[in-house]
Formats: structure tokens, C-alpha cells, sequence
């Protein structure tokens, strides 16, 4: 072999070896060049020997305000047949309807299943077995097993097929604490009702799917998917305790139909405890159609809608105190009656009252006084005014079920002229437990009403944020919301009411009305409630109490004000407020 | 003298001696023994490698259950804390051990120098410090030769002219 011929063969070897990476070199071009060619391979990725598999996270948790655990997840098991098995029906479906209280003749359908490769290849038994039943129901079918191993007989009973997949379904420790605050969250994971159904995508969590490799020579690092967001709440469990303990007695001696208490801090727009009843044991929401009857709503508080009544006086006093329609020496001369356009308000006794100051209308709560200030304010002001303290509207609170309530309004088909002597005095309109709270809390608040809110922070990616209080609105002058104030705590005070609390000065407003039917107002049933807030000078909280159909006394000023005292005397102690005395006395 | 032709001559003699049949007998049979020594050894060392490979990711997978499993048992766990901890159980716990709710009019309040009421809850750290993501790579690593194309002649265009063209 000559020189030139090792050159000619070096030629073609180097030729030959260059065309490799001259078509690695193409291909990259051509890749890069139209991106649309990769497409048809990662669409054929699905039928490679990949599993995909929807990653279901844990659900976020539900804390109170103080760090108590009010929703979690617990492990609980789906019980199944894999059909591929060679199976005893007889015996799987003795043994399971036995075990887990299930029919034995769907068992027996279920296990009887014939096996078809890529559509009939599993049988659901039944979800949400608990872990100790579960457990039993593992060693049981070990039990079976080593028996049949040991057994001489040619078909020995076994539970061959039967399968056990644990699962993360939502917790409640608290059982039916705040029940109607938090909703449920059903099996499939869907949060219903409340703060569970209005958060339900954030603390659900974003669904992932999941490439696994079936064949453990590709098998890599998963990609981490992350949990659901957890949620703080405004919420007090402690306080949520008492003031339910405390609704329940109310009830109880009462005889009221049902009842809602709502705790809110005006200054922040939190919701500190809202209780209703009836509420259900979210761990157990499948009893919700035992307890909740009919269309009920899940939380009164939101969900009902009602006339209020005289609780509603003092809104229609602050819009006239606002624009200056009345002052503190205006004087009424009540007669017992006011006629205006096409109706006529009488007293809640029917009595002629005299001539009474805009402290004393409140104190007596005069119909006919609240009617003839509502004329004064005049139809524009007034409706401005309703709508300004958020009344026929949503409040905007982050609880899935929210009703909006009523107010016609001059214009609306149903309106009629004149009506807004009647809406003064709270009949002809509709509001929801929390919309009156809320309005009335720009009383105890300078004038300003905040976004009601049970979530004070979100914790997610490690790190909480806080949700700051926001402003709604400021339907009047701070200078109008303590003149209010001090007239409500004042009237309270000269009725002696049964809602004062010894050591604290409290302002409120009590109220009864009468119940709307087809065919006119009921005499004899009432809706009772009852609305203040503590400390007068420096408000901490507000209560609203609202009990549906008392039947001991239809009035808000004996069933609905003792309530709100006791609520009181139980919330100062718990959240630390001292007397007004020694808080004075310690500020200085 | 052997002059250039004799010299020529001699270079393309064949070779006046063959080696003997069984020697080059066993020189073919050492090859192909080399050959499939050196293919054993190729395929012991892929066995070998796809083996712990297999089995590592067996391993993995089974450490992927192991974590679904743990994650669900402290979601568990952290109920059943929960649940001792619920206001309920602490309640009848510290009725209990003798102790009951003061009525208002028992309280008594006293200037504590130095307190602080517990704050609420705070069960993460706050706010988040928000980081920029640093590009790793440079663009030219992840984008398409046309995206590289177009970006650098807007660049070199907007250099040249000061416009986009």
C-alpha cells in the first residue's frame, strides 16, 4: 500500500465519520427552523409506556384567628375490585356488605363484573371508608389469604381482587364549630357553602397532571406539585363557642324558630364569631338535607333575608342627622298616627306619644316620629342614603351564598310613592343579618363601613400575607356617627334596658317586626333583634342578634337585648376588655 | 550495485514465504474470541448498568409512595392535633383540672409592666421577599435560530439607525 492510497482511504473513513454530525447538524437546524415538526412526537407521548395520573394535593387548612386548626384532611380509603383477578363474588360480597354496611347485592354485581381489558377493569364499592374499618378490612383479607394458602380445598374463600386506596378527605376537629362559616367539602373534593366553596380553587390548589414512567429506567425526579393555600380567619373559635352556646340558649328559651348572632369589629371589617342555626356537622355533610330543611339557607346570617324592623331606625336618624333635616332641638308631636300619600304608620302600641325629641323617637321607638323624619329627608336623600349604608346590596363578604336583600327604590315597578315612611322604620325592605350589621357598624366606626371579611390572612409558597382592612364607604360624618352613638347609648341607658352591662357603656338598638305574608303583616309573629356595640367611646365589637319567631315574647326589647348582654359580658372577659372605669384609668 | 530498476524489481517480489495454515488458523480464531470478548463485555456492562438503573428507579418509585404516603399521614396527624387540641377538648381538659370561666365581675385587671397580649396568629413567615429569577442561560441557548435572528437584527438595526426597522 502506497502513501497515496492511505490518504485515499483516511479520506473516505474521515468522510464517512463527518456525514454523523453533518446530520445531527441538520436535523438541529431543522428542528429549530419549524418547531411544528417536534409536535406529532410529544402527541404520541401519551401512548408510550407513560402513565398519566392526576396529582391530587392536600387541601389547604383552616385556621382561627388565634392558630386553632378549624379544617384539615384525614386519610380515609375508596374500596375497590380489580376486576382482572380471578374472584369469589359469594364471598366478597358477604364479607364486604358485612364490613362495610353496604348492600350485598350491588357487591355481588360489582364483583361479578367480567373483566374487559381497557374498559371494565375496576368496580367502586364504596368511598370514604374510615382508617379503622379500613385497617379490620386489611387484615381480614390477609387473614383469608394465609388461611387459603394453608388450606387443602381446591377453591378455598378468599378476598382475591379486593383493593384498598387510601385517600385525603377534608376534616372538621371542631365538628360543628363554625359550621356554617366554613361549608364542606364534598368527596370529589368540591367545597360547597361558606369559606370552603368561596376559596375552593385557591385551597383546592391548582389540579396537576403528572407523567410517570412505567419503565423504571426512566424514572426521574417528579415534579413537586404544591399544596392548596391555607387560610387564617377572622374567626375566634373560642368566641364562636360561647356566642353559639349562647344562640342555642337563646333559642331554647325563646322557643324562636332559629336565630343568627353575628360578632363583627367595626373598625376592621372582621367577622369575630357568626353563629346560625340550624348548622350542620361538615364531617357528616350528608345529613345536611335532615337538618337544613327545604330551601333553608345553609347560613342564616348571609342566606336569610328579612324585614328588620325597628334596628333599622337609627339609619334613617343618621341620613336625617346627616343632611341636616332634623337636629338635637328639633321636637315631634307624636299623635299615635301619620298618614302620607298612600299609607298610614301607626306606634308599636298604637299610643300617642307627644312631643319627643330625636333622642326620645329612638328611645320609644316611634314609627310615627322615624316616618315623619323620613319625609323630611325627603324621597331622594333618603334612598341615597339607604344606598349608601349598603342596604339592597351585597356587602361583599368572602362567604360563598351571600343574598342581596331588597330595597325598591323610586322608579322600580313595584315602588310606591310614599313608601319610604314605612321603609324607615324597617318594614318594606329586606336585608340580610350581616347587611344590617354591617350598615349599622358605620355608626361605631366615625362614619366609615368596612369590607366585611372572615379571612385575615393566606399563607401560600411559605410565606402569609395578611389582608388589610378596606374601606367601603363612609355613608356619614364621623361627627353624625358618634352623635348617634351617644344617643343610642343614651336611650338605652334611660329605658334601662335589659342590655346594659354593668361597667360598660354599650349603645344599640333594639327591634321587632312584624312578618310579611300574602295577605298582610302578621300580629302575632315577629322577628326579634337587637343591635350594639361596646365600648361606646372606643367600639371593640358589635353584636347583632336576630331571633326568628320567639314565642315567649314577640319583643326584640325582651328576648333579643338580655341576649346581647350576655353576649357581652361573655366577649369582654374572653377578649380582655377591662371595664370603662379601669381601661380609663390604665390609659392614662 | 543495485541500481534503480533491480531495486524496483525487488519491492514488488511477493513474498517467498506464507505462514503456516495453522498458525493463521489460530490468529482468526483470536480475533473472533477478542470480538466476542470485547461484545460480552460491551453487554455485561449495559446489563449491568440498565440493572442498578432498573433498580434505582424502583427504588425511586417506591420512595415517590413512601412520600404520598407520609404527606397523607402528617395531613392525618396534624387533624388528630387538631382535634386534641379543638377548643372543645382543651375546655372539658381544663374543667378537668379544676379550672372554670370567670364572670365579668370577678375579673380584675392589673398594669403589667412589660406585657404583651399574644398576637394572633402568625403561622408562616410574612409578606414574601420577592427574587428576580436570574437567567441561567443566555438567550441564545434557549431560543429558536429565527427568535435569534429577528432579536439581534432589531438590535443591530436599532444601534445603527436608532429605530427599529
Amino acid at each position: 500500500m502506497n502513501n497515496h492510497d492511505q490518504a485515499q482511504r483516511f479520506y473516505i473513513l474521515g468522510g464517512a465519520l463527518s456525514v454523523l454530525p453533518l446530520l445531527v447538524a441538520v436535523q438541529i437546524l431543522r428542528i429549530q427552523l419549524s418547531p411544528n415538526w417536534i409536535k406529532p412526537i410529544l402527541e404520541a407521548l401519551p401512548n408510550w409506556p407513560y402513565e398519566q395520573h392526576e396529582v391530587i394535593t392536600p387541601r389547604g387548612l383552616i385556621y382561627d384567628r388565634n392558630g386553632a386548626l378549624l379544617a384539615g384532611n384525614k386519610i380515609v380509603y375508596e374500596v375497590g375490585i380489580e376486576l382482572q383477578y380471578d374472584r369469589n363474588p359469594e364471598v366478597i360480597a358477604q364479607m364486604l356488605s358485612a364490613m362495610l354496611d353496604v348492600d350485598y347485592m350491588d357487591v355481588y354485581a360489582a364483583a361479578s363484573k367480567e373483566y374487559v381489558s381497557g374498559k371494565s377493569v375496576y368496580a367502586l364499592i364504596k368511598q370514604n371508608v374510615p382508617q379503622e374499618q379500613a385497617e379490620k378490612l386489611k387484615n381480614l383479607i390477609a387473614q383469608m389469604e394465609e388461611q387459603a394458602e394453608k388450606s387443602k380445598s381446591k377453591n378455598p374463600p378468599r378476598l382475591t381482587g379486593v383493593v384498598l386506596y387510601p385517600r385525603l378527605a377534608r376534616a372538621y376537629p371542631e365538628n360543628t364549630l363554625a359550621a356554617n362559616i366554613l361549608g364542606y367539602v364534598t368527596l370529589q373534593g368540591q367545597g360547597v357553602f361558606g369559606v370552603e366553596e368561596k376559596y375552593n380553587d385557591i385551597l383546592a390548589g391548582q389540579p396537576r397532571y403528572v407523567v410517570d414512567p412505567l419503565n423504571p429506567l426512566n424514572v426521574g425526579e417528579r415534579e413537586s406539585v404544591p399544596r392548596g393555600v391555607s387560610l387564617i380567619l377572622s374567626i375566634d373559635a373560642l368566641v364562636q363557642l360561647e356566642v353559639e352556646r349562647i344562640l342555642d340558649k337563646a333559642l331554647r328559651q325563646s322557643g324562636a324558630d332559629s336565630g343568627t348572632i353575628v360578632v363583627y369589629i367595626p373598625k376592621t371589617g372582621e367577622i369575630l364569631a357568626m353563629a346560625s342555626v340550624p348548622r350542620i356537622d361538615p364531617n357528616r355533610y350528608w345529613d345536611y338535607e335532615d337538618i337544613i330543611k327545604g330551601k333553608a339557607p345553609f347560613n342564616r346570617a348571609i342566606g336569610a333575608t328579612y324585614e328588620p324592623g325597628s334596628v333599622y331606625k337609627p339609619i334613617t336618624m343618621a341620613i336625617a342627622f346627616e343632611i341636616g333635616a332634623v337636629n338635637l332641638e328639633t321636637i315631634f308631636t307624636d299623635t299615635g298616627v301619620f298618614s302620607y300619600k298612600h299609607n298610614t304608620v301607626y306606634n308599636w302600641n298604637r299610643g300617642a306619644w307627644g312631643p319627643q325629641s330625636m333622642q326620645g323617637c329612638l328611645q320609644h321607638s316611634l314609627n310615627v316620629c322615624l316616618a315623619w323624619v323620613a319625609v323630611q329627608i325627603g324621597n331622594e336623600e333618603f334612598y341615597r342614603g339607604m344606598q349608601a349604608f349598603g342596604i339592597g346590596r351585597l356587602t361583599g363578604v368572602d362567604l360563598a351564598g351571600e343574598m342581596q336583600g331588597r330595597l325598591k327604590m323610586p322608579g322600580d315597578s313595584d315602588w310606591i310613592d310614599g313608601e319610604l315612611v314605612l321603609n324607615a322604620f324597617g318594614q318594606g325592605v329586606s336585608v340580610t343579618p350581616l347587611q344590617i350589621a354591617v350598615a349599622i357598624s358605620a355608626l361605631a366606626n366615625d362614619g366609615k363601613i368596612m369590607v366585611p371579611h372572615v379571612v385575615r390572612a393566606v399563607i401560600g409558597d411559605g410565606y402569609q400575607r395578611n389582608i388589610e382592612p378596606e374601606l367601603a364607604g363612609m355613608p356619614i360624618s364621623a361627627e353624625t356617627a358618634r352623635l348617634m352613638s351617644e344617643l343610642l347609648a343614651r336611650s338605652l341607658e334611660k329605658e334601662s334596658s335589659d342590655a346594659l352591662v354593668t361597667g360598660y357603656r354599650v349603645a344599640g338598638k333594639t327591634g321587632t317586626a312584624e312578618i310579611p305574608t300574602p295577605t298582610g303583616y302578621t300580629s302575632n309573629e315577629t322577628n326579634a333583634s337587637f343591635v350594639g356595640w361596646v365600648p361606646v367611646d372606643d367600639p371593640q365589637f358589635l353584636v347583632y342578634i336576630w331571633l326568628e319567631k320567639p314565642k315567649t315574647s314577640p319583643w326584640g326589647s325582651i328576648v333579643a337585648a338580655p341576649v346581647f348582654r350576655e353576649v357581652v359580658e361573655k366577649l369582654v372577659v374572653l377578649l380582655n376588655i377591662p371595664p370603662d372605669a379601669i381601661r380609663m384609668k390604665l390609659s392614662q | 550495485m543495485i541500481n534503480e530498476k533491480t531495486m524496483e524489481h525487488h519491492e514488488r517480489m511477493p513474498p517467498s514465504y506464507h505462514p503456516a495454515p495453522w498458525r493463521r488458523q489460530w490468529q482468526v480464531i483470536g480475533l473472533i474470541g477478542a470480538v466476542l470478548v470485547f461484545v460480552a463485555l460491551v453487554i455485561l456492562i449495559y446489563m449491568t448498568v440498565t440493572a442498578r438503573t432498573a433498580s434505582v428507579g424502583r427504588q425511586i418509585q417506591k420512595m415517590q409512595a413512601f412520600i404520598e404516603a407520609a404527606d397523607r399521614r402528617i395531613e392525618d396527624l396534624r387533624s388528630t392535633l387538631g382535634q386534641l387540641y379543638s377548643v372543645q377538648a382543651m375546655e372539658k381538659r381544663a374543667f378537668a383540672l379544676g379550672y372554670q370561666y370567670y364572670e365579668v365581675d370577678q375579673a380584675i385587671y392589673l398594669r403589667l409592666p412589660g406585657y404583651y397580649a399574644a398576637d394572633d396568629a402568625i403561622l408562616a413567615p410574612l409578606g414574601r421577599v420577592e427574587v428576580v429569577p436570574a437567567r441561567s442561560l443566555p438567550p441564545e441557548y434557549t431560543e429558536s435560530v429565527i427568535t435569534w435572528l429577528q432579536r439581534t437584527l432589531t438590535r443591530l438595526f436599532a444601534e445603527i439607525w436608532g429605530s427599529q426597522p
